[in-house]
């Protein structure tokens, strides 16, 4: 009986060590093996944020989303990282697209490109991170 | 000659800053940083926006929550889901001014201190808070900095008390921004 007890608690101990390592080293999420929970034009998501910020937080923050459009603008960021611009209606936002680190859209200003990345919200653009390639 | 085109497009430079009536950034820099005994918490946000209106001196700030950056992606999780609360309240935001404007010259080359006082929104809280900031302008190009340190609790964040030793009562906050001319 004592015997029983004591294996339980060891394997309970051994599960939480082993679930707390597994926890602390989780890999970041990526958009690249999510399947998008929409995809639209860069110019559409663009609009339903300026049209009504509350609505599309609820829609896209924090989900994956497909966009496809014109790229205006590509730049690499503070950590590395490469910044895809996709045009929209506006003058001066954009879809930002954030790409995951290792990875780029191998692609050059003024194509058409298909991006998914996660929503994190809109400031003067569209703002998507983790982003990878479609086609 | 080479130095006749450098001095010239210097001048460029110089006169488009002259002219700007505002100033932007869509990449600036927020840093999260905590630090305590027993770990040291760091993020970084890549993606914030500053517009400053020359004339009058006054500066917005925003960023979005789910764009800091962290070490650990667990950590990156409790940040959002039990502190931050960012599917809530996915933005922060500073709307504020330059109180000494005068003495921030934006067309000479030079390191400005000012004072900037205005409102500081996070988790849905407003906050009226004056921080020191640094504008450097050299060859016509126009950075900012700021460093200050936020309370959590005066948030409304709660830390339970069984990390509360390992998050900082004091978070320092660091912003930087290469400003350009906002074209419209």
């Amino acid at each position: 009986m004592k015997k029983n007890i004591l294996l339980v608690v060891g394997v309970l101990f051994v599960v939480g060590i082993g679930y707390g390592l597994y926890a602390w080293n989780k890999p970041k999420r990526t958009s690249e093996d999510e399947k998008p929970a929409a995809a639209l034009e860069a110019a559409d998501l663009f609009q339903q944020f300026s049209e009504n910020e509350t609505n599309a937080n609820t829609a896209y923050l924090n989900k994956v989303v497909e966009v496809s459009g014109k790229i205006t603008l590509i730049d690499t960021d503070a950590a590395g990282l490469e910044v895809v611009y996709l045009e929209t209606a506006d003058m001066l936002g954009t879809v930002s697209c954030t790409f995951s680190k290792d990875k780029n859209s191998n692609a050059s200003p003024g194509q058409e490109i298909k991006i998914k990345g996660i929503c994190d919200g809109f400031l003067t653009d569209v703002v998507l991170k983790e982003c990878s390639l479609v086609q | 000659m080479k130095k006749i085109i450098i001095t010239l497009t210097a001048l460029i430079c110089t006169a488009s800053v002259i002219n700007a009536q505002k100033l932007f950034s869509r990449a600036a820099y927020l840093g999260f940083y905590s630090n305590t005994k027993m770990e040291d918490i760091k993020a970084d946000n890549n993606k914030a926006n500053v517009v400053l209106d020359v004339p009058t001196g006054a500066i917005e700030i925003s960023g979005l929550v789910k764009s800091f950056e962290f070490e650990k992606a667990l950590m990156q999780e409790h940040f959002n889901e039990n502190y931050m609360e960012s599917d809530k309240f996915p933005k922060t935001t500073f709307k504020g001014k330059i109180d000494n404007l005068a003495a921030v010259n934006f067309t000479k080359d030079g390191t400005y201190n000012s004072k900037v006082t205005g409102d500081l929104t996070m988790h849905g809280v407003t906050k009226k808070v004056t921080v020191d900031g640094i504008f450097k302008v050299a060859q016509g190009k126009v950075t900012c900095e700021s460093k200050f340190f936020v309370v959590p609790e005066e948030y409304n964040i709660t830390i339970p008390n069984t990390v509360r030793d390992n998050i900082a009562s004091k978070i320092e906050i660091t912003f930087k921004a290469n400003l350009e001319e906002l074209k419209k």
